[in-house]
């Protein structure tokens, strides 16, 4: 048990892909999910993820700019999968910001937030399979619906928007997810390629524009034993330059590149866990910015296989 | 209702970062006042137990004109008053 927590503890993360530039909102977004999903069966997951940013960079150099001492969130998300058909899966995610904090370097203040984030809905469609060559393809649409707070308030100030919640924005995410196994092999490699685009925010208060939002990701899984995956991802983040007021900020977007292993165990009753830790290992950021230095993630999900239901009573009788 | 009588700064113009921020006071009359301050991108701290008084400073992320608006109200209403401060290179 021991050796299992340690295991858990120690690994790295895949499903989210938070970055902590500024101004970015809302949930980290997260991939795809996995492939394979049968009719009528749910999966219930809950994951929890912190993350943390110290470090200044002016485009891909470390700078000493300090407006920032830091600033960390730990969020918690609930993720629902069900199999509408053996091809068709429906997903749904709700976010919570247990806390999300700034420190300031020039003034003694923890400004903090707290609360519901965005919701998402979406669709994954099992388009290709070869079962010759063990490839799988499967597009997916996601929407996020900016359900939470988004007027936050500390004091008498209302927060601004980069440390509210939720991102206050609809956004759409379209993406593909490709797997590819081997014969007789324990490998497999999965790539994970996304776009999100976010609905101008336009309110009294705010008019602004989160810049789109691209993933690359290539992961390599090894299954390790019947009931241990040990996991690396490269992920390849790039965000365009945000719009506020119609003006391009230039101190905003940028590319990431991160690495981050993950390790899942499977347990009895079809319950699994898993952790990961993401670490940039390049970032490229448009002016200066506050960038993340690492994040963690454990998670939690069951699988439920539920029967369909049959009447029962004879129709024939009625 | 309240009145505000007047929205003042010392500064319009200010560089981003924490050293020279801009502070700004709101006056105004009615009893029983309660102020809150918004701004969409940028950072106020309040300096007085009243919070009349705030200072605004900024990251580079947001370089440019930001409207900073104080909203006094009591038990008789709500009245606001905006001011336009630059944050610069």
């Amino acid at each position: 048990m021991t050796r299992l927590f340690l295991l858990t503890f120690i690994g790295l993360c895949f499903n989210f892909q938070a970055s902590a530039q500024c101004c970015s909102a809302g949930n980290p977004s997260s991939d795809g999910g996995a492939l394979g999903i049968t009719k009528n069966s749910l999966t219930i997951s809950t994951s929890f993820l912190h993350s943390y940013s110290d470090t200044y960079f002016e485009e891909n150099l470390k700078s000493d700019w300090d407006y920032l001492k830091n600033t960390h969130f730990n969020f918690g998300i609930l993720n629902l999968n069900y199999g509408l058909t053996d091809k068709l899966k429906l997903s749904t995610e709700f976010g919570y910001f247990i806390d999300k904090s700034i420190q300031y370097n020039f003034i003694d203040v923890n400004r903090k937030a707290n609360g519901l984030g965005d919701a998402v809905i979406g669709l994954q469609y099992h388009l290709y399979s070869n079962k010759k060559r063990i490839i799988n393809v499967a597009p997916i649409v996601k929407i996020s619906l900016p359900i939470g707070q988004f007027d936050q308030m500390d004091g008498n100030i209302i927060l601004p928007i980069d440390i509210q919640p939720s991102s206050g924005s609809y956004k759409l995410n379209t993406s593909v997810l490709v797997s590819k196994r081997f014969f007789e092999s324990k490998f497999s490699l999965i790539a994970f390629l996304s776009c999100e685009f976010s609905q101008r925010i336009n309110t009294e208060r705010t008019d602004y524009k989160y810049g789109n939002l691209y993933h690359a990701t290539l992961k390599i899984t090894h299954r390790s034993s019947e009931k241990l995956n040990t996991e690396l991802s490269l992920g390849l983040q790039h965000r365009n330059k945000a719009l506020n007021k119609g003006n391009v900020m230039d101190f905003t977007g940028g590319t990431y590149l991160k690495l981050q292993p993950e390790i899942s165990y499977r347990l009895k009753n079809n319950y699994s866990v898993n952790t990961s830790v993401g670490i940039p290992i390049y970032k490229n950021v448009n002016g200066i910015q506050l960038t993340n230095k690492y994040t963690i993630t454990f998670g939690v999900s069951k699988n439920f296989q539920l029967k369909t239901l049959k009447p029962q009573i004879d129709p024939k009788m009625l | 209702m309240p009145v505000i009588d007047s929205l003042i700064t010392n500064s319009t113009r200010i560089t981003y970062g924490g050293d020279n921020p801009a502070i700004l006071k709101c006056f105004a009359t009615g009893g029983n006042l309660n102020y809150i301050w918004e701004v969409d991108l940028g950072d106020l701290f309040s300096l007085n137990d009243e919070g009349s008084e705030v200072q605004f400073t900024a990251s580079p992320c947001c370089i440019g004109e930001k409207i900073i608006t104080c909203n006094v109200s009591n038990d008789k209403g709500k009245v606001s008053e905006s001011i336009t401060i630059t944050i610069t290179l």
